[in-house]
């Protein structure tokens, strides 16, 4: 609705955040319910996760906290991606991804999830600089 | 449909013995017919002409039906069976509608015991059901009726009777109320109120947007009085043995000293046992033992109630009861019994491997030991104890930074529910805006938000998933003025801060508001904000907007929400007040502030008396100098 008005550079940034959101959205939760042991790699040297409120700062420490977690299947129900004005990052290709849908978690009854994620681009490879994770019946 | 029934009344009792009995047969057929729908068209002739032929016998038996005792075609042949239906249906003046048939048999209980234990939707059995209540029922105005309200244990019970008497227009005494599985259930004596509540069926609207529905229903039982509750807590305290916290249910309705009384308690029916859980819940809540052999339980509907009052229990003695379904012990997981007798239930002669029963137990009791007094070979374990998830936190918030982060949601919700159009400070001159809503939701439509909202997951089209990105602040603004008016309530706010630098910061905010309006939804959101931090301020630069309908806990929380959060303003607007009155009596009066505030406070806020007052203790001298210094 207001695209006319904006300059082109911004329908290319949410052409871009469109296009590495999606397919952050089905890699990202492919490997969570997979091949969890990989999932480290996902996230930033300093990345902050914030799992229902508890906070974890750093790749390994993520990594760590997250194959503790039991096993799970998650099924994506809505997501939305969003092109951070660089502007604002210091010159940084970022975007922010927010996804929505429910969650079977091993010996746990169904859970509906929100998750919304901050990621950038360091050198040609989308990192995760935070994901915050909140939980609640569906 | 009433004059033919007025015409059918003439033909008697014969004829209506007739009806009731062909309603019941038919019934059956009609509902294979229904469920079956187009598989079942024409699947067997041979059910065709079953149902022909037993037409054919009804025609000629009731003489009232006669249509030809020719071949009718199928269509006028389910009309004919109609009939007799509708009629059933319309029994005495609707007094009485089975609110069996409509709960999926998940939340009544049939008081005598007697439940028939069909579990499913059948509507074409109803009229026979209901043909029962026309006949054991003959003058409701001299009994007892219950009044059920289906998921009404979801709502609050002050609540749910403040609404019921302003839409009903009465006033009345709820007796026993109790929660009945799902449902939440209570005794009235006078009819005309129960009719005036039954009235007012799908006409309350809960917090979440359902339409309640309330059913009537002829009580079986009359409620117990004071003098048979007292008598039941002397029997339970007799049965109670305080070394070991063991309680004894067993066999209650024939206890001896309840019997010379003539009092009936079953421990089977919802009520009686809510009565059961109250005296266990306010004098022996600690108990770790109970035995509930030969009580007459078909469910655990009444004893589900239990759980939450007692979370010591260990030990638990189900045995010579009813219950048939593994999904009535999953009401009472909640209890971590080590110690389970379950058997002579009809639920163990279903097993044919001790395994497998064991295994299924186990699923809903992990810890248990044992079982129909055997103890249990040792469960399979293994060390990797993955099952565990941490636990949640409300709120994860930085050390540094944190009150501005507070300051500014107080301010920006403050804003966005008074007068969203002054926002444009908020948000950068080139900030993005998204709405999204889950793909199916639940409860009152979300249609409203439909025509923003993006979901990338669905829109496929490239087009589309650029235009619903809203890219400039006038434009974001003169969006959000178009969504409803809403009050948010603080209290149910829980703040994440994933990311925080000396520049940007990223912060999602969920919460509960409540659409304005005469409906008054509630809907539950969350908010990612990413905002540009300048000079201690903050403007929002990205922020995604996620709507949902709450959650039945969230709704049960946001009655809690409402009722603070009005005090509250109260409270400031009150006080608000007072500042302003303070200021205007002491330049009036010439005294300092405390002395005015004083003087108010001590004249209850009555600004002339409290001048009058003023007035007359300066003459009289008796106000001290102080209060004129400054």
């Amino acid at each position: 609705m207001t695209l006319d008005r904006s300059p082109p550079t911004l329908k290319f940034q949410i052409e871009q955040s469109i296009e590495a959101g999606t397919k952050f959205c089905s890699l990202f939760y492919e490997t969570y319910d997979k091949t969890r042991h990989k999932i480290g790699k996902m996230y930033h040297e300093a990345a902050q996760l914030v799992w229902e409120g508890n906070g974890v700062q750093g790749k390994e420490s993520i990594e760590k906290y997250l194959q503790d977690l039991p096993g799970c299947f998650h099924i994506v129900d809505w997501f939305d991606c969003q092109p951070i004005l660089p502007q604002f990052t210091n010159g940084n290709e970022s975007i922010l991804v927010a996804v929505g849908g429910t969650v079977k978690f091993d010996n746990h009854t169904l859970k509906a999830f929100v998750q919304n994620f901050t990621l950038t681009n360091v050198e040609g490879v989308w990192k995760i600089v935070s994901d915050a994770l909140r939980l609640r019946p569906p | 449909m009433s004059y033919k029934q007025s015409g059918r009344m003439k033909s008697g009792y014969e004829a209506n013995k007739y009806s009731e009995h062909d309603d019941r047969k038919t019934g059956s057929e009609g509902f294979n017919y229904s469920r079956l729908g187009g598989r079942g068209r024409g699947r067997s002739s041979n059910r065709g002409r079953y149902m022909r032929s037993d037409t054919r016998s009804q025609s000629t038996s009731s003489g009232s039906f006669a249509r030809g005792g020719k071949y009718q075609p199928r269509r006028g042949n389910r009309s004919s069976h109609r009939r007799p239906f509708s009629r059933g249906r319309n029994f005495p003046n609707r007094k009485y509608i089975n609110p069996d048939a409509n709960t999926d048999n998940d939340g009544d209980v049939d008081m005598q015991g007697e439940g028939e234990g069909s579990g499913r939707y059948n509507p074409y059995a109803r009229p026979h059901r209901r043909a029962r209540f026309v006949r054991r029922d003959d003058n409701p105005s001299q009994s007892w009726h219950k009044i059920i309200i289906i998921h009404g244990a979801l709502y609050d019970e002050k609540w749910l009777r403040e609404e019921i008497s302003k839409n009903a227009f009465v006033e009345y005494q709820p007796v026993q109320y109790h929660l009945d599985g799902n449902n939440s259930a209570f005794f009235l004596d006078d009819h005309s109120t129960a009719e005036s509540i039954r009235n007012c069926s799908k006409k309350i609207v809960a917090p979440d947007g359902t339409k309640l529905t309330i059913y009537l229903k002829p009580a079986k039982d009359a409620p117990l009085q004071e003098n048979d509750i007292t008598l039941l807590k002397e029997v339970l305290s007799e049965r109670y043995n305080s070394t070991t916290k063991h309680l004894s249910l067993s066999s209650l309705f024939f206890d001896d000293k309840l019997k010379n009384q003539n009092v009936k308690i079953k421990v089977s029916s919802p009520v009686h046992m809510y009565i059961v859980t109250k005296i266990i819940a306010e004098n022996i809540s600690t108990l770790t033992s109970l035995d509930m052999t030969d009580s007459g339980l078909f469910n655990l509907d009444g004893v589900k109630h239990l759980v939450q009052h007692t979370p010591c229990i260990k030990r638990l003695n189900l045995s010579k009861n009813k219950i048939s379904r593994m999904k009535e012990l999953e009401k009472i997981q909640g209890w971590d019994l080590s110690d389970l007798t379950l058997d002579q239930n009809p639920l163990c002669a279903e097993y044919k491997s001790k395994a497998d029963y064991i295994r299924d137990i186990r699923e809903c009791f992990p810890n248990l030991q044992i079982l129909d007094s055997h103890p249990l070979p040792a469960p399979v374990k293994f060390d990797v104890d993955k099952t565990r998830l941490p636990t949640s936190v409300p709120d994860f918030m930085p050390t540094t930074g944190q009150d501005i982060i507070k300051q500014f949601i107080q301010q920006f919700f403050k804003c966005y529910d008074e007068s969203r159009s002054q926002l444009s400070e908020a948000y950068h001159e080139n900030c993005i805006f998204t709405l999204s809503l889950p793909q199916s939701p639940r409860g009152p439509a979300l249609s409203h938000y439909f025509s923003v909202s993006r979901n990338l997951k669905r829109i496929k089209d490239t087009a589309k998933k650029i235009s619903t990105v809203t890219t400039s602040r006038n434009d974001v603004i003169s969006l959000l003025v178009k969504l409803n008016g809403t009050t948010h309530y603080f209290s149910s706010f829980s703040v994440d801060v994933p990311l925080i630098t000396s520049t940007v910061v990223n912060f999602i905010v969920r919460g509960v508001f409540k659409e304005n309006g005469s409906n008054g939804v509630l809907r539950s959101f969350s908010r990612n904000f990413f905002c540009q931090i300048s000079n201690t301020s903050l403007q929002i630069v990205n922020e995604q907007y996620f709507l949902r309908n709450p959650t039945s806990d969230e709704l049960r929380e946001a009655k809690t929400y409402a009722s603070k959060q009005k005090s509250s303003s109260n409270v400031s607007q009150q006080s608000e007040i007072h500042v302003k009155m303070i200021s205007s009596f002491a330049k009036e009066s010439g005294m300092n502030l405390s002395f005015s505030e004083q003087c108010l406070k001590e004249n209850s806020w009555n600004y002339e008396e409290a001048g009058k007052v003023f007035l007359m203790l300066k003459e009289q001298g008796k106000i001290p100098l102080e209060a004129f210094g400054k």
